[in-house]
């Protein structure tokens, strides 16, 4: 059973090439991890100076907040008005709340206006948008 | 029967040879890579063999000798001295040859399908001329763990327990894989498959 595959299919120049090939790899093999320990060396402290030469960008300014005044409710508007003029209310404008009025950077929220207008075709709508 | 592995420490020309191998290891360690060469020597007909039982290719029992020769200078510094060398260096030369056969059975599933029908039947063909070639593809269809135990036990002679090591198992388990690998064996040669 030994011998099942026959003989040993190489001679004695296979064996020297195969020597002769592993010690040229052993031979090459000491100068490879050098150089590669030195490349890596390098890149590492070349980063390292970057990181620390480089100027760090400084973080964006945020602009003053502007606060805004709270817009007077309606039954503020009302008890203010003269006593001689029609109590009539203000047309209706959305209430907001005073924190809702407090402006951050942007401008203010309430710059814009947009108005539906329905017409006669309920599959015909108008959306006008405007600044005030 | 005497085993080889046996032989190597029991007679004097042998103890000469495991020493002055001990020597070529000492002075490899210490930097001297020349020295590797004498190990080569001392050692590469017994990889070879094998390697070309396990993989039964020319080609690759070549690669196979470089390329446990490299790992075997790379972790010459693990080697613990009280242990047998040869053990050793067959754990590693099975280990490469582990990687070569698995890498040829890949290749093989990936081969286009005419060109692997074709390489069967020229492979039945050769299995067919006698009792030989019929033992060798029973053995080379073995699944791989029974395979490299049958290999190392009953072909390259090693005792259960050092087969056990090298292929990292308990003795227990290569017997077990041994006599099923016996029984596929006789099964193929009675001509069951």
């Amino acid at each position: 059973m030994t011998d099942f595959r026959g003989p040993l299919p190489l001679d004695d120049r296979d064996f020297a090439k195969v020597r002769r090939q592993v010690m040229s790899k052993l031979q090459r093999r000491p100068i490879a991890p050098i150089v590669f320990r030195f490349a890596a060396a390098a890149v590492a402290v070349i980063a390292l100076v970057v990181v620390i030469l480089l100027p760090r960008p400084e973080p964006p300014r945020r602009a003053p907040v502007r606060v805004h005044k709270a817009v007077p409710s309606v039954a503020q508007t009302l008890l203010s008005a003269p006593p001689g003029q029609a109590r009539v209310p203000a047309p209706h404008k959305q209430q907001r709340k005073p924190e809702q009025l407090v402006a951050t950077a942007g401008p203010p929220p309430d710059s814009e206006i947009t108005m539906n207008i329905q017409t006669a075709d309920p599959n015909v709508r108008i959306i006008w948008i405007a600044q005030r | 029967m005497v085993r080889r592995h046996d032989a190597m420490t029991a007679a004097p020309a042998m103890m000469d040879e495991s020493e002055s191998l001990l020597a070529s290891i000492r002075a490899v360690r210490l930097g001297d890579s020349r020295a590797f060469e004498m190990i080569m020597l001392a050692t590469e007909r017994r990889i070879a063999t094998l390697a070309w039982h396990i993989l039964g290719d020319a080609e690759e029992v070549k690669e196979a000798l470089q390329e446990t020769f490299l790992r075997v200078f790379r972790h010459l510094h693990r080697y613990d001295e009280k242990r047998d060398f040869f053990g050793w260096l067959y754990r590693i030369a099975v280990n490469v040859c582990r990687d070569l056969d698995s890498r040829r059975r890949r290749r093989r599933f990936f081969l286009p399908i005419e060109h692997a029908a074709a390489a069967t039947t020229r492979e039945v063909d050769f299995v067919m001329k006698d009792d030989v070639a019929r033992l060798m593809r029973a053995i080379d269809n073995l699944p791989q763990k029974e395979r490299f135990a049958i290999i190392l036990r009953d072909i390259e002679e090693l005792p259960t327990e050092e087969v056990a090591s090298i292929l990292g198992s308990t003795p227990a388990t290569v017997r077990v894989q041994i006599s099923s690998a016996r029984a596929k064996i006789r099964k193929w040669m009675e001509g069951g498959r």
